[in-house]
């Protein structure tokens, strides 16, 4: 089966608990059905990645395949295989997010 | 209006004057960078001496300083460079600049040259040149703490030089408490002109603002866009810009080894998160609530001691990945060396960097840089070249001036390994992965400079204008143009916090609106966010224009050629350049984009339209 590098940065690291995962995913897999991976793994995830409403990613996600925005190729749809590198963090992008040390 | 006075310093005849801020500057400019480099143009011929007497150092505050918007406490440095010889615009933050805005003054302009050196004092609607001899030499933390002294006030804030910028270095930096006016060179301009320091305190009162109530109403849409944004309090204050190491890392195009690879996971030793261990507590601005300076300490090592507000990601690159040093103990060390002795740590670290790669190719033998092993990777020998840098002692004195002329010194091929664009070393990101990077270093009027038209929307996947492809060349010319001159209209009038403006501003393209709600506000005369947008769009045609009866032309709108040559052969980016052909193309469309001819004047037309018909004779003699 083959096996995929997630990397999560910073706020995402620290539910992970860990810089990066190696996920095993099934043929035909796509960044969809990665980061769903993912999430069932480390349920402290849930409600980190998707939007419940659209079910697509929370806007302000930026998720890279191989160093590459998954939006300037097919998006979530994007498959993915053996010896791929997803990273998964939350840049700048406007929304809602945890800002427990706002004043 | 609630603009303050500009006080004029003539260091030859001592003699200090002020005058009432024009109107008419304030209109098209609306203050900070963009007004001063409008001075620039008018008051000083692009083709002096740099470290003459007749360059002038401009120190301006934007409209917002002083008041109660937070992260605002802002001053941009403007001159000719003496590394660039391109129109020279570096900024800091701290107390500095909300004090100086307290005396009464909104902007300097510091004339001549001093006989002997001098310090310059601003109290509330006063100023004097006074004796610095008891200062010269010192560092700048040790001229801050004993002119403080000296005053009886360490409440003072000070402006100063280090033993760099009296030594003239090309890349020496300008420091108040532990901020940097850092890139272009200014701080030898203060060093040329014999000015150790600008110290202040003030405490009047800014004149009555139009519009008080709505004035606080912008107040409070700012915060709420900075509390919305997830990076800004999260990310930036536990991180601080070292988390973009991770990020550029992932991308591969964080450079390495003076751009020849990509830096690879090993520099995660010098990220964010690692840097976490290091830090003992945060620090801010004056009237910033966000505390992003993350203050770091070396506990153990042969750097323990060393102590600095930062390393930021852009010295983590060039005092780390650049000469593959992957030592944070290291880099926190020269860091604070740097700021010390009052260098910039961008173009130290890549000019080393390039003398690095010499030495390992032999071009530079070791009789050349006085016996050290100066390969990638040794720290220890980083470490003494700064201190020789800034005392322009052996081959410091060759590499403080920085690595276009160090290279042309050297010879033979070393100029193809000097990594700059029209003298300015390259910051962090490698521009083969990301084109519009590429683009604005090429065009930006100071060189290659991330801190103007920076690309968001490739580094961080912020799709305002657009989600955009790194990758791609199409389009970039207008995403560009977007990232220069809405940037600049919003960040360098106002002087408001980059960080804030990228990251809570721009993901909700609120950046034009809420400059004019704050201009209306203030001033009391109305201002639409197109006419914002116009204030950049002017800054950057006259910094263009200026450049260009420097005499840098097309062929300056270029990257060094490994860039267009080479390909990185690992990581991300791999496989990427930005071609001769694909840098045409991308010049042809911004030009064009602007209302500039084929040659990259801007046309009697386009200068028209943006009431700068003055400047049009003067570009036609070119």
């Amino acid at each position: 089966m083959p096996t995929v590098t997630v990397r999560t940065m910073f706020e995402l690291a620290r539910i992970v608990g860990r810089p990066s995962v190696q996920l095993t995913v099934g043929a035909g897999a796509t960044v969809r059905t990665a980061l769903e991976g993912l999430e069932a793994a480390h349920g402290g995830l849930r409600g980190s990645l998707f939007d419940p409403g659209t079910g697509g990613l929370l806007s302000y996600l930026f998720v890279e395949l191989n160093g590459r925005d998954i939006r300037s190729l097919q998006g979530l749809e994007t498959p993915v295989g053996e010896g791929d590198a997803l990273s998964v963090l939350i840049p700048v992008a406007g929304g809602a997010g945890s800002n427990d040390n706002a004043p | 209006m609630i603009m303050g006075k500009i006080l004029r310093v003539n260091l030859t005849t001592r003699q200090i004057t002020q005058q009432p801020y024009p109107e008419v500057l304030a209109r098209q400019f609306m203050g900070g960078a963009a007004a001063a480099i409008k001075l620039l143009y008018d008051e000083v011929d692009p083709r002096v001496d740099a470290l003459g007497p007749d360059n002038k150092l401009i120190a301006s505050m934007g409209f917002l300083a002083g008041t109660s918007a937070p992260a605002t406490s802002r001053v941009a440095f403007v001159g000719k460079s003496p590394l660039s010889g391109t129109v020279g615009y570096s900024n800091s933050g701290g107390y500095f600049p909300n004090e100086l805005r307290a005396t009464g003054v909104q902007a300097i302009i510091v004339e001549g040259k001093a006989e002997a050196p001098v310090y310059l004092w601003i109290g509330d609607d006063r100023a004097e040149i006074r004796d610095a001899k008891d200062y010269w030499g010192l560092s700048t933390i040790d001229t801050q703490y004993y002119l403080q002294q000296a005053l009886h006030d360490g409440n003072i804030r000070i402006a100063c030089i280090g033993p760099a910028g009296e030594h003239l270095v090309k890349y020496a930096a300008i420091i108040n408490e532990r901020r940097a006016a850092g890139r272009k060179g200014l701080g030898a301009v203060m060093g040329a002109k014999n000015l150790k320091a600008i110290a202040v305190r003030g405490s009047k009162d800014l004149p009555p603002l139009a519009h008080p109530a709505a004035f606080k109403a912008a107040v409070q849409a700012l915060h709420a866009a900075m509390k919305d944004s997830p990076a800004l309090y999260h990310r930036f204050r536990n991180f601080g810009t070292a988390g973009n190491v991770e990020l550029t890392v992932g991308q591969g195009d964080m450079p390495a080894k003076n751009f020849q690879e990509p830096a690879g996971e090993e520099y995660l030793a010098i990220g964010g998160q690692a840097g976490t261990g290091y830090r003992v507590r945060h620090f801010t601005c004056d009237q910033c609530p966000v505390m992003a300076a993350q203050v770091r300490t070396v506990s153990s090592g042969p750097y323990a001691g060393y102590t600095s507000e930062g390393p930021e990601f852009e010295s983590l690159y060039s005092l780390g990945s650049d000469m593959c040093i992957a030592d944070m103990g290291a880099c926190i060390a020269m860091d604070r060396l740097c700021d010390e002795l009052g260098l910039d740590t961008v173009s130290f670290g890549a000019t080393v960097a390039m003398a690095m790669e010499l030495y390992e190719r032999g071009i530079l033998k070791p009789a050349d840089v006085d016996g050290l092993d100066l390969k990638f990777g040794n720290h220890a020998a980083a470490v003494a070249v700064l201190r020789k840098v800034a005392y322009r002692e052996g081959v410091g004195d060759l590499l403080a001036e920085g690595s276009r002329l160090a290279a042309e010194r050297i010879g033979g091929d070393a100029p193809k390994y000097a990594m700059h664009v029209k003298g300015l070393e390259f910051p962090c990101y490698d521009p083969r992965g990301l084109k519009a990077m590429g683009l604005n270093y090429m065009t930006t009027f100071t060189g290659a400079d991330h801190s103007r038209g920076h690309s968001e929307q490739e580094v961080f996947g912020i799709p305002v204008p657009q989600a955009v492809d790194r990758f791609a060349i199409e389009g970039k010319a207008a995403l560009t143009i977007f990232n220069q001159d809405v940037g600049a209209s919003v960040k360098d009038s106002s002087m408001l916090c980059t960080f804030v403006v990228r990251l809570a501003l721009l993901p909700k393209n609120l950046g034009p609106k809420l400059i004019a709600d704050f201009w209306r506000a203030a001033q009391g005369y109305d201002v639409t966010p197109e006419e914002v947008v116009r204030v950049g769009e002017r800054m950057t045609n006259v910094a263009r224009a200026w450049n260009l009866r420097a005499g840098f032309t097309r062929k300056d709108d270029t990257l060094p050629e490994r860039l267009m040559t080479e390909a990185l052969q690992t990581g991300a980016s791999k496989g990427h350049v930005i071609s001769p052909a694909d840098r045409d193309r991308m010049l042809d469309e911004y030009y064009s984009l602007h209302g500039w001819d084929a040659r990259g004047v801007p046309t009697p037309e386009r200068l028209k339209g943006l009431g700068l018909e003055t400047l049009a004779a003067n570009l036609a003699r070119l």
